[in-house]
């Protein structure tokens, strides 16, 4: 049973559904990893800036946890370097 | 607020974003005393400029240094659209790693963060207090780093909420972003 849930707004998923399917399927790894382990070790802080950042090859999720809801929300989906 | 005042700060390209009108001169010093920090506030201050509970558009202004970037380039903010905050996000780090020699990626590396680093200033920018819930907060003198933290990604997530109700974001789960086709894989 997960304790956290993890969404996104949906111009995000179409945004994945454009990277490669081995890229999609370890974003997908990773998001489905912080639903049991929200303090996952390869969450980032970010400087300036409240999301938490994952690191998937060239491509970067940011995301917002928010305890008191136990959730993750995905805030931004782009490859390094354009994300911020 | 004098129209000598105005004037001084017309001289500034940040002017095109402050509404001078409708700022509280109490919060703020004679404009020819304002510092950057001054400029950022009245920025944010300034309801006519920015669009009221935008969260893209407020987190992306920390970034954009409006001395950075032609505004030639850009229609009034009012009417900037998504691409267009990128774009200045985009052209303030451009022009900011140019002087500074780095590459644009270097500058915005991920990095661990001492709260400290961060002013008192911005921290409360990136706070809502009318969207989060206090009762799960102590007085804010009492805060530490980690309700800091909280209180920053709450403020956040309770816009993005907001945006939702609104109609402008539509939210899905995990299993509808990728579906049951997509096998998970690391």
């Amino acid at each position: 049973m997960p304790e956290y849930r993890v969404e996104m707004p949906r111009k995000y998923q179409r945004r994945i559904a454009r990277f490669p399917d081995y890229v999609q399927r370890r974003i997908r790894a990773r998001l489905e990893t912080l639903q049991t382990d929200p303090n996952a070790q390869f969450l980032k802080a970010l400087k300036n800036r409240p999301e938490l950042s994952i690191r998937v090859g060239g491509y970067r999720i940011l995301v917002i946890r928010d305890d008191a809801r136990r959730a993750f929300t995905v805030t931004g989906v782009d490859s390094r370097g354009h994300i911020y | 607020m004098g129209g000598t005042d105005v004037q001084l700060g017309g001289a500034d390209p940040r002017a095109r974003f402050v509404d001078f009108d409708g700022l509280d001169w109490d919060e703020f010093p004679p404009l020819a005393e304002w510092t950057d920090d001054h400029w950022r506030d009245a920025i944010f201050d300034s309801p006519a400029t920015i669009p009221p509970g935008d969260p893209h558009a407020d987190f992306r202004l920390l970034q954009i240094d409006f001395r950075e970037i032609d505004q030639d380039q850009f229609p009034p903010i009012t009417e900037w659209s998504d691409q267009e905050y990128d774009k200045a996000v985009r052209r303030t780090r451009e022009a900011r790693a140019s002087r500074d020699g780095a590459l644009p990626e270097r500058a915005f590396q991920d990095e661990s963060v001492q709260l400290n680093s961060i002013p008192i200033s911005e921290r409360l920018a990136l706070v809502d207090f009318q969207l989060l819930s206090l009762d799960q907060f102590p007085p804010i003198g009492e805060w530490h780093e980690e309700h800091w933290w909280q209180a920053m990604m709450s403020s956040y997530s309770a816009w993005m909420h907001l945006r939702i109700e609104d109609g402008e974001e539509e939210m899905i789960s995990l299993d509808q972003a990728f579906g049951s086709t997509l096998a998970s894989a690391d």
